[in-house]
């Protein structure tokens, strides 16, 4: 798997993981229909998990997985939303970021808007976006200026 | 308690930054202590949506938050700090209103805060803060406040993804209070903005051992240079900079001479004002009181009434003393 596809199989699965403590360690599994993250294909993929499916958010909130990925040559892109509070959205990801061993470099808090800024072992830099109250869109890709 | 009632005609709140007035020296301060303290988000002086306008002038066209910029339809500045952080008065005013019943961390449509009228028809709003349950509010309605003092504690109640402070200047128009860009603006002391009360230490009449004869007095000075955003005045009713005892703070030292206007505070500043970037002198006498020995006495400055300063940013400053019988 790539990174790109380990990172966005974290930031998926990864949202089950405080239900996944009771069972064994979370597994960086992404959904079976997860789109194609990394295609060489210009053109924008969308996928949509069905809710039943989707892994909840920290609290019970569920995770509306309707996700768009893209590669047009500028790096990953991905979005999706979440009906969870954004404090614990963003502390969250923060949190699943650091356990899945990936380097924050800024954690960036806002009222309307908020950034976390990571890399990988690699060296290859991300950033997650998130923007909005209700829901939050979450947004995975380069970082941005 | 009035709910604040605020609007961004956007086109109105371009007209009032550009009509308005290069700060004068001495005028807004950052709004806390910890120089550093980075802002994270500024105003964004575009009202379409997906369209930001940050402070520099630069336009983005999505709908990304940029760290250090702006992001959409943002009508104060974002400063991250941690729970509890203390928040301090940009420019002297009263206190026109509060809000302190939401819960520190509570996420909802409304969040504490503190706001502040000032001399000049603007008015602060401090927001995210802490309840008042939590010590979050440090001021009433209807008080005055000094530059600089601490009115509140930061929390993240409110729309708020973590613990910051959401600073906000604003122009009274009727019933409306308009959001306007304190940077663009240029309100602040100097660019981008000082925090209130910091110095660092320059020099000083003697930076070894002072040594003093039991029972005499000896003069001693000490010279600091303003790196924060207030004037330095030795007079003022509230907030004069003096130098006091520290480690701990406010004691009764063992040297106080009799020129000092208290046994915990050797001076205030010598100079009638000391501008930001200047140098401020304190002067003041040094009694060997104490039975022979070595002694230590530490300083810090204080803006009296108001706050302490950084005393990790002075260097940490003490005088190492030796007292002598007369006539070793």
């Amino acid at each position: 798997m790539t990174i790109r596809g380990c990172l966005l199989a974290l930031l998926l699965a990864g949202c089950a993981g405080p239900m996944a403590t009771a069972s064994g360690p979370p597994s960086p599994i992404a959904p079976a229909s997860e789109p194609a993250v990394g295609s060489t294909d210009a053109s924008p993929i969308e996928s949509r998990v069905p809710a039943a499916s989707a892994p909840p958010m920290p609290g019970g909130f569920p995770l509306h997985a309707s996700m768009t990925s893209r590669d047009a040559g500028s790096g990953l892109t991905a979005s999706w939303t979440s009906d969870a509070l954004p404090p614990e959205i963003f502390d969250f990801y923060r949190d699943a970021l650091e356990d899945a061993g990936f380097v924050i470099d800024l954690e960036g808090p806002g009222g309307g808007a908020a950034v976390i800024r990571f890399h990988a072992a690699d060296g290859t830099e991300y950033q997650l976006s998130f923007t909005g109250s209700g829901p939050v869109t979450i947004d995975l890709g380069p970082p941005r200026p | 308690m009035t709910r604040m009632r605020l609007a961004l005609p956007m086109a109105l709140a371009v007209l009032l930054l550009t009509a308005g007035s290069v700060a004068a020296l001495d005028d807004y301060t950052l709004p806390y202590y910890d120089p550093d303290v980075e802002l994270l988000y500024g105003f964004d002086r575009d009202g379409r949506v997906g369209v930001q306008l940050d402070w520099t002038g630069k336009t983005w066209y999505d709908s990304q938050p940029h760290p250090g910029r702006v992001y959409d339809n943002h009508t104060g500045i974002d400063y991250p700090m941690p729970l509890y952080t203390h928040v301090a008065a940009a420019k002297r005013g009263t206190v026109v209103d509060r809000e302190g019943g939401y819960g520190t961390q509570q996420f909802g449509a409304f969040g504490n805060f503190v706001r502040v009228r000032h001399p000049d028809g603007r008015q602060s709003l401090y927001y995210h803060l802490a309840s008042k349950a939590d010590g979050g509010l440090l001021v009433a309605v209807d008080e005055s406040v000094p530059a600089g003092e601490p009115v509140g504690r930061s929390g993240c109640s409110g729309i708020c993804y973590g613990p910051h402070l959401h600073f906000e200047v604003l122009v009274e128009n009727g019933q409306l209070l308009i959001p306007i860009d304190p940077m663009h603006g240029r309100l602040w002391t100097t660019w981008p903005g000082r925090v209130p009360f910091l110095a660092t230490y320059v020099r000083e009449s003697n930076g070894g051992t002072e040594v003093i004869r039991r029972g005499q007095t000896i003069t001693h000075w000490v010279e600091f240079r303003n790196r924060g955003g207030r004037t330095w005045r030795p007079d003022q009713a509230r907030g004069r900079i003096a130098l006091a005892t520290w480690d701990p703070p406010a004691h009764d030292s063992r040297f106080a001479a009799a020129d000092w206007p208290a046994t915990w505070m050797a001076t205030t500043v010598n100079q009638g004002s000391v501008e930001p970037d200047d140098v401020g002198r304190f002067t003041f006498g040094l009694r060997g009181s104490p039975p022979a020995g070595s002694y230590v006495e530490t300083f810090n400055l204080l803006a009296e009434g108001v706050r302490w300063f950084d005393h990790a940013h002075l260097g940490g400053y003490y005088i190492p003393i030796v007292v002598t019988n007369l006539y070793e």
